[in-house]
């Protein structure tokens, strides 16, 4: 075959192909704020501390016990939910928009609180990352981060990336069924639809905001223990991954859980086509000019329901 | 614990003048110098800042103990202070104007990227103060934004030079093992370091009559290297070169190695500098090459230490069990040298006499000869550095593996290709 026709197809299999495996990783980066920005209404400025926090709690697990990475997920999910869970009712609940009227402030403190609140939050994670375990950049020592599945000579897909595109999938599916399906799915859903309405037909708010707070913030956790193994990461990193989310959520579709899969792979593949045509400057650039299309012409994002 | 100690020798020191009453009672009170040393402790070149307070205590300590530095038939004590720059510039403006105008520190050392030494410089040049620098190429510390060569009166720089560090690559690459086909890759990001590098080096590399594969400049934090490994691979590259950040180089040479793609040889600056940030790199890291900007095979002895570099390396690295040395260790040590040569010379600590007996210093330390010259700057040598991991010890090592530009600093090993399975 003739050189340059090769070349030509290796850039579009390659584009196609690690863009589909960049949005796995983007998905999962997501995937948590999603759930309290799209679902809940509320935004978490700490979502990328959250990440970093729980890859640290990996380093952690691992220089005591040598165990497999994956492994360390058992004790991370539990304690990140504990965070997310506590944070929620005994932070962000005394903050709301319900709680600022009833304490007889306009429910614009409401909507503005969790942001200052969740902006120092950030601050807070990452100085106590940073007194506890310095600069130094980190990473989670694994077996599979240089491996790769070799499709032909040049082409490949990372094998971590396979892996984390793989659990971003059953995370998704399993949080819709949980959502569409259980009583605490439905009832997270009707709290976020109508706060006001949603006591009087029996459901206890507060734990059920905690119990979706919770949710996110293990699911954050497991995108931190993947991001860690995948890249070295330092206390400071938090808004990186923040603003991936943000934009994975812009584009997917605010409310839609199954849109962030879709908006990553789409971020995923805009930058990396954009990559090998416009040169690597242009990678990150393509990205946010997808995000503003995106705004532009459905600012209610791709898979987004109108209310 | 330190103040103790200082009350400790305070009270030695009292002790000891009381009993020589004789001729010159108070004389061992009057004369002492403050330091004020501006390092970056957090932030992102922290790693910079990691022989301190170890080498202050260490360097001061001794001399302190023994009554002071003999300056002019007065014993001297020596006093520190340490501002944390953030590794900013501005944290490092911040330290230096506390330690100028609050604390009125006598001199100033300043160290650790442009970031941390320039803006303490233009301080020390306001209001008049002795400074020593280190730790930034020379050009980046000379010349100012417009270009043009600052004027430095106060300030007083030792490191290596840039025409330096190209001859220094552009000799690696002439020496890689086995010939070189002439087909070099470029990974210079968009950041003030990617931008110098590429303008200096892509040049020269095309005089040698080289051919760049040269995929641009990118954003630092780039998720995905695909496109620019395959065109390497399309380039058929034996040589990569580029400055890197650490997160960067980590994502770089993991997709690297997922597309199977190996180069026979990595000149990477900047990431590779520290051990650190190999440690986090891991076995892939091995066999990159840098710059070598100070290692135990450097020339030279400490005046007032009494040790070689690989003295100071076996002192420090022996107290502080797990420990790797950096090079700023060595340099922090010359600086203190530079000011003890300079006050013992001068005869006083008087500012204008100590200011030229600096202008005058041409003394040996552990990171080779320091001369300034009329621009207040002296040229310290390098060399090329290549990790690898001691097999015994299981510690990262950083050989000296190329001399042609400094032949004084000594070779430690023969360069190898970049092996990684």
């Amino acid at each position: 075959m003739n050189e340059d026709l090769y070349w030509t197809l290796v850039d579009i299999a390659n584009g196609l192909l690690s863009g589909v495996m960049l949005g796995g990783y983007y998905a999962i980066i997501a995937i948590g704020l999603a759930l309290t920005f799209g679902v809940m209404r509320m935004v978490n400025l700490a979502h990328g501390d959250m990440l970093v926090l729980a890859a640290y709690l990996a380093v952690l697990v691992l220089q005591f016990v040598p165990i497999s990475p994956f492994i360390t997920l058992a004790l991370v999910i539990p304690v990140m939910f504990g965070v997310g869970y506590a944070l929620q009712r005994f932070l962000l609940n005394a903050i709301s928009v319900q709680s600022m009227e009833r304490k007889g402030m306009s429910a614009g403190f409401g909507l503005m609180s969790p942001i200052l609140v969740t902006f120092g939050l950030s601050i807070v994670i990452a100085h106590a990352l940073l007194g506890g375990f310095a600069s130094d950049a980190r990473i989670i020592r694994n077996a599979l981060s240089y491996s790769a599945v070799r499709l032909t000579e040049d082409l490949n897909l990372s094998t971590l990336r396979l892996i984390f595109f793989v659990i971003a999938v059953a995370i998704l599916i399993a949080l819709h069924l949980f959502l569409k399906r259980t009583h605490a799915g439905r009832a997270i859903r009707a709290s976020a639809d109508d706060a006001e309405i949603a006591p009087l037909m029996g459901i206890a708010t507060p734990k059920i905001n905690a119990l979706a707070s919770g949710i996110a913030i293990a699911i954050a956790g497991v995108a931190g223990v993947m991001v860690g193994m995948s890249r070295t990461f330092q206390p400071f990193d938090g808004p990186v991954f923040l603003l991936v989310a943000f934009g994975v959520v812009i584009v997917g579709g605010l409310g839609s859980i199954v849109g962030s899969l879709v908006g990553g792979i789409l971020l995923g593949i805009t930058q990396v086509l954009a990559g090998t045509y416009f040169g690597p400057s242009a990678q990150l650039v393509a990205g946010y000019i997808l995000i503003l299309f995106v705004l532009a012409v459905r600012p209610q994002g791709l898979f987004a329901r109108r209310r | 614990m330190r103040k103790e100690l200082t009350s400790v020798l305070a009270l030695a020191a009292l002790a000891g003048s009381v009993a020589a009453t004789a001729p010159a009672p108070a004389e061992a009170q009057d004369c002492s110098i403050t330091v004020g040393r501006v390092v970056p402790l957090t932030g992102p070149l922290l790693d910079m800042g990691r022989e301190t307070p170890w080498l202050d205590e260490n360097k001061v300590g001794p001399i302190n103990k023994a009554g002071g530095l003999a300056v002019g038939g007065k014993k001297c004590k020596i006093n520190y202070k340490i501002y944390d720059s953030r590794g900013t510039m501005a944290g490092s403006g911040e330290a230096a104007t506390r330690a100028i105008l609050k604390d009125k520190v006598d001199v100033v050392f300043a160290q650790g990227t442009p970031d941390t030494t320039n803006a303490p410089s233009d301080l020390c040049e306001r209001y008049k103060v002795p400074c020593i620098t280190s730790n930034t190429p020379v050009e980046a510390w000379l010349f100012g934004p417009d270009g043009k060569p600052k004027t430095y009166k106060y300030t007083f720089h030792f490191f290596f030079g840039v025409p330096d560090l190209v001859a220094n690559h552009v000799g690696m690459i002439k020496a890689l093992p086995g010939g070189f086909n002439g087909s070099i890759g470029y990974l210079y990001p968009n950041d003030p370091d990617g931008v110098v590098f590429a303008s200096l080096f892509d040049p020269t590399f095309k005089k040698a009559g080289w051919k760049p594969v040269d995929p641009g400049r990118f954003k630092q934090g780039l998720p995905d290297f695909s496109a620019i490994i395959n065109k390497f691979k399309r380039g058929r590259v034996q040589v990569v070169t580029g400055v890197l950040a650490p997160p960067d180089l980590q994502n770089y040479l993991q997709q690297a190695a997922q597309a199977g793609f190996k180069p026979r040889m990595y000149i990477i600056d900047k990431a590779t500098g520290y051990p650190e940030a190999m440690k986090a790199l891991g076995e892939f890291g091995i066999d990159i090459l840098s710059v070598n900007f100070w290692s135990p095979a450097y020339p030279g002895k400490s005046k007032y230490g009494g040790y070689t570099g690989q003295g100071l390396v076996d002192l420090y690295e022996g107290q502080n069990a797990g420990k790797y040395y950096s090079p700023p260790l060595a340099y922090t040590d010359a600086s203190y040298d530079v000011l003890f040569d300079a006050m013992q010379r001068a005869g006083s600590t008087d500012r204008a006499k100590l200011l030229a007996a600096l202008a005058k210093t041409d003394l040996e330390t552990v990171v080779g000869q320091v001369k300034f010259n009329a621009q207040q700057f002296s040229v310290q040598p390098l060399g090329g550095a290549q990790w690898r991991v001691d097999s015994k010890t299981k510690r990262w090592v950083k050989d000296n593996v190329y001399n042609a530009v400094y032949p004084s600093v000594k070779k430690t090993a023969d360069m190898r290709l970049y092996q990684a399975k």
